[in-house]
């Protein structure tokens, strides 16, 4: 081929690649940046017709009534206790859990894993009427903690996958060098082995954070009252519900994303390759 | 050390992993077959008193000609999302690979909208195709000399819309796991081809995409099973509307249990949807266990 | 290591000064103060009572309005200023249907709030589970006068008032002056020769001339039943037995799907109206797509607050009825319901409710959420005699009179079964006539069940 022939493949390559870049970045940025600048808008800007993209008047009056004249402060609180109580005692669990996955065999070893895997697979949607059933029995309905209890449970097979691919990485030899020194399994891996795990606990602690933060179902079902109703309830039913609130409910969607866009922002570099790695080792 | 004392180092793996299958059985096993067994009663939440009621839910359930019609969609809506989140996957990750400046920035806004929450995204699409001349949709395609439509309100259209924030939210997955995949192609093979002359499809039909058949099943399955099980985005964008165009199964159980208040019924369509998961899982295990034997 | 045998030895000191003597005298010590303290409580007066209080967001300082919100807070706090031992603890619940199911499921789960905001349709229904209170005792004959006896009739059951109707709304039709005059309507087109004019004028402009909920939900059924009973139809007889797919009834049902159906057919309402409340219908009316909308006065302070130009160019008309037939305005809205049966804690929820709704209390309210009153002498007060709209609406009123909501507890299942079948109808998948027949199974299904249970 001659070399000029070569020149034009590449351009015109090229020119394709970067008109599908354009393409994906206005599908995936359109709707979002029309909710951040709908946060933006006057009220009235809203009904307005003709429709405008950008604010006419930009106002942040919107932000500041959504604190302050609506329950969405208490959303986002109680998104953050349920959030964070989950993935503090999944991690606790799970990181426990795969330890003793990585460092025994026992009979019925990978038939356990992989029936913790299956469970994992049921839905939350099947459950939902028994977990309705079983929290209101248990006095645990409309409470933060029955949500919590049920996050939990549900992850943990999702973090002992994860975090036992990782601890399978760590070389048995630091367990043992600090069995000889009178550790006990315990100790070793509280001491040794979990300070080394950080990667993977990030990585298992974002998606769980990702996980927890956006569920929906479960919390509409078994806490809906406002008092305990976490983020996703909360715009669901207060927002989503009486549609002429749509500043509010532009606002409202913009600070309850921010937290996930910052974690995101930090944890960009596990996700690629701890993802894939993870659903291929099975 | 006591022979006990020797036992129970042996075993301590149980006190290990003990907490956490007891936690899990507790809150995904036994709620499941809690759940069959509310099937075979006619408990309702606006009564407190329930019996047994044999088969009679099942019954119900396929003898209800609207249930037809739910099934129906739910093909349609699992079909259709399945395979265009796995085909624009694949496509996007194969655009990803390739080197160009301004890749990471590309990857990063590919895979945004994955943090988003479904119920965001739900009521975020809701507004965009809103049926009157002030939704933006209408307003743009208006622009280009269409006439406004009524998107959520005409069932067609809504279950497209359905399946168009559907896999708005679920492509940035198939895109993380195509990649992934992607990076463990051999780049031998590559190499070879190039030396025998490949062009570029014929590189991407005979060496990439074999390599990424167990990929691309896992996607497959993960994305089926995970499109089945949604009710975020049904629920928040159409409400299973209009009529029942857009309710989709796993949809009908969240309706029939909390919004009808038949938990017994609610609970036989939570059944139904569990046997057919269990079929997804089988096939995942069967691959999964293909490929540890392949490796080995 | 070091640091655990210092607590130790901290430990340890504190122990030592205990012999048995100052053990003793200690011990007596402490006794005596807790049982002071114990007599000291019992005197004291009875710790703060937390009412608990279920309503939709719009009648709490959580609704979306600021100026409802405002109105709300200020309610609570110069109540609980005036009562200080009672406190409210209000929690929000959906205020669609749904809310109807959450109150039977509460119910049924021994689970219902002290105080509730109750749609006055759902009173009977709730009544049956016997856990509404009966408020005769604690709502004196002497202040039922000051209200609407049809507002008092429609929350009593046999003689027992169950429910505190604070306010109705007008269900009609709310237009656009400056496009009615546009097309040549200075008048509203109250006949329906003339309303059948305006709507082919309308057609010609390329606008919807009248949009009607017709979604399943509550509100299509009121414009509904509006309508029928203008047409002569009857829901109910005495004994609460659901009687409206019988002769006259049926015809008048079947008139009502009828006229729905031609208003597509004929091009002046899409047919896509069958998924829409009266919300969604409101976007269709700013955008000026179309030029009259089937609305509640309840939602006007809404529509003012979202399209500030609108105010002062509204007009509102009563439904236009083939052979002129005048519609018949639904006299329902929400009231105040008690739960709470232990005498301290009703008689704190009575103190609520009368605070609420005393006139200069609920005045301000009415005003506010754009409501009606169902008391004389707010009717008197400055608004509701020189708003435009208000004597507008206050003139539909006197005219056609107003009539209750029947208290029967199947109600509810006919609402939903007429809402049902109208999405059906307007795409012209079902006739109105089998329209009104699926309707009676449904209904006669659930009456079957709730007398049987």
């Amino acid at each position: 081929m001659a070399v000029a022939d070569l020149g034009r493949g590449r351009a015109a390559a090229l020119g394709a690649t970067y008109s599908a870049y354009l393409l994906i970045a206005v599908v995936v940025l359109f709707p979002l940046s029309w909710v951040l600048l709908g946060s933006f808008k006057h009220p009235s800007e809203i009904f307005a017709y003709p429709t405008t993209f950008f604010p006419r008047d930009f106002t942040l009056a919107n932000y500041a009534d959504v604190i302050r004249r609506t329950a969405l402060p208490s959303y986002l609180l109680n998104s953050a206790i349920v959030t964070l109580a989950s993935l503090v005692l999944t991690l606790a669990f799970a990181s426990v859990a795969a330890y003793g996955f990585s460092r025994w065999d026992f009979p019925f070893k990978n038939t356990l894993l992989v029936v913790l895997l299956v469970l994992q697979l049921i839905p939350s949607s099947v459950n939902i009427v028994p977990y309705y059933v079983m929290m209101n029995g248990l006095g645990l309905l409309n409470t933060r903690t029955g949500v919590v209890a049920i996050y939990t449970a549900t992850q943990i097979p999702f973090a002992i996958w994860i975090l036992k691919g990782f601890f399978d990485t760590l070389p048995r030899s630091l367990d043992e060098a600090a069995l000889i020194d009178g550790c006990s399994m315990f100790r070793a891996f509280v001491t040794i082995i979990l300070p080394l795990s950080l990667p993977g606990l990030s990585a298992a602690g974002f998606l769980l954070f990702l996980s927890a933060w956006s569920e929906f179902l479960i919390p509409l079902v078994v806490a809906n009252a406002r008092d305990v109703a976490v983020m996703s309830v909360g715009l669901y039913t207060f927002f989503g519900a009486d549609t002429t609130q749509y500043h509010y409910a532009f606002a409202a969607s913009v600070l309850s994303t921010a937290p996930l866009v910052l974690a995101y922002l930090f944890a960009q570099k596990f996700l690629v390759s701890g993802l894939a790695a993870g659903a291929e080792k099975g | 050390m006591t022979r006990f004392g020797n036992a129970l180092r042996r075993h301590q793996y149980v006190l290990f992993i003990a907490p956490s299958v007891l936690a899990v059985l507790a809150l995904t096993a036994y709620p499941a077959l809690y759940g069959v067994f509310i099937s075979f009663t006619n408990l309702h939440f606006a009564y407190p008193d329930w019996r047994f009621i044999g088969v009679d839910n099942y019954r119900h359930l396929f003898a209800e000609e609207e249930f037809a019609g739910v099934l129906l969609n739910t093909l349609v809506f699992v079909g259709a999302v399945v395979f265009l989140q796995v085909a624009l996957g694949l496509a996007i990750a194969l655009l990803l690979d390739r080197a160009a400046h301004g890749r990471r920035l590309m990857r990063s806004i590919a895979i945004l909208p994955w943090i988003i929450p479904a119920v965001i995204i739900g009521l975020m699409f809701q507004q965009l195709f809103n049926g009157s001349r002030l939704g933006i949709m209408n307003s743009l395609i208006v622009e280009f000399g269409f006439a406004a439509r009524g998107w959520l309100s005409s069932p067609a259209e809504a279950m497209a819309v359905m399946i168009l924030a559907t896999v708005w939210r679920g492509v940035p997955l198939s895109i993380i796991l195509q990649l992934g995949g992607l990076q463990t192609v051999d780049r031998q093979l590559y190499e070879a081809a190039a030396i025998d002359g490949a062009g570029r499809w014929q590189t991407l039909r005979h060496v990439t995409l074999p390599s990424l058949k167990p990929i691309l099943t896992i996607n497959l399955i993960l994305a089926t099973a995970g499109t089945l099980n949604h009710v975020d985005i049904p629920l928040a964008l159409t409400g299973g509307g209009p009529g029942r165009a857009t309710e989709v199964l796993a949809l009908s159980i969240y309706k029939q249990g909390f919004e009808q208040l038949d938990a017994g019924y609610a609970a036989a369509i939570a059944t139904l949807i569990l046997i057919l998961n269990l079929a997804l899982t089988i096939a995942y295990l069967r691959i999964l266990r293909s490929r540890e034997h392949g490796r080995r | 290591m070091i640091k655990y045998g210092h607590s130790r030895i901290e430990w340890g000191e504190k122990m030592r000064g205990w012999t048995v003597g100052t053990t003793i005298t200690r011990a007596a010590r402490w006794l005596t103060a807790t049982l002071v303290a114990g007599m000291v409580a019992a005197t004291a007066p009875a710790r703060a009572v937390e009412l608990s209080l279920w309503s939709p967001p719009f009648f709490t300082p959580g609704a979306g309005l600021p100026a409802m919100a405002d109105a709300y807070r200020d309610l609570y706090a110069r109540f609980e200023a005036e009562n200080p031992g009672i406190r409210i603890k209000y929690e929000v619940i959906p205020g669609n249907v749904e809310a109807l199911r959450h109150y039977l499921t509460a119910a049924g789960a021994n689970n219902l709030p002290d105080v509730a905001l109750l749609d006055a349709s759902w009173v009977a229904r709730l009544a049956t589970t016997g856990k509404l209170q009966a408020l005769n005792d604690l709502w004196t004959a002497e202040n039922r006068a000051k209200v609407l006896p049809d507002a008092v009739a429609m929350v009593t059951i046999d003689g027992r008032v169950y429910t505190v109707p604070f306010h109705t709304s007008l269900r009609a039709l709310v237009y656009r002056r400056d496009t009615l005059a546009s097309l040549g309507f200075e008048q509203p087109p109250a006949t329906w020769d003339r309303f059948l004019a305006y709507a082919e004028a309308a057609k010609a402009k390329g606008l919807h001339a009248i949009m009607y909920p017709g979604h399943g939900s509550a509100h299509t059924m009121l414009h509904m039943l509006s309508m029928f009973w203008g047409l002569g139809g009857e829901l109910v007889d005495g004994e609460g037995r659901p009687v409206f797919f019988e002769g006259r009834s049926r015809e008048a049902l079947e008139t009502v799907y009828t006229t729905y159906r031609m208003l597509v057919e004929k091009g002046y309402m899409p047919a896509s109206v069958g998924t829409m409340d009266e919300t969604a219908l409101r976007p269709f009316f700013y955008s000026g797509e179309n030029a009259m909308s089937a609305q509640s006065t309840s939602s006007l302070q809404q529509i003012y607050a979202d399209r500030p130009p609108f105010q002062g160019n509204l007009g509102i008309m009563s439904h236009p009825l083939p052979g002129d037939a005048a519609a018949k305005p639904v006299l329902g809205g929400w009231t105040y319901g008690i739960f709470a049966s232990g005498p301290e804690r009703k008689v704190a929820a009575w103190k609520f409710v009368e605070f609420a709704t005393r006139p200069a209390n609920l005045g301000r309210l009415n005003v506010v959420h754009g409501h009606l009153p169902v008391q004389q002498a707010i009717w008197e007060q400055d608004h509701f005699r020189n708003d435009p709209l208000m004597v507008a609406t206050r003139r539909i009123l006197e005219t056609q009179g107003m009539r209750p909501l029947p208290t029967a507890p199947i109600y509810p299942a006919i609402a939903t079964a007429w809402s049902q079948q109208m999405a059906d109808v307007l795409s012209g998948r079902t006739t109105p006539a089998r329209a009104v027949e699926n309707a009676r199974n449904q209904v006669q299904a659930e009456f079957r069940r709730i007398s049987n249970r």
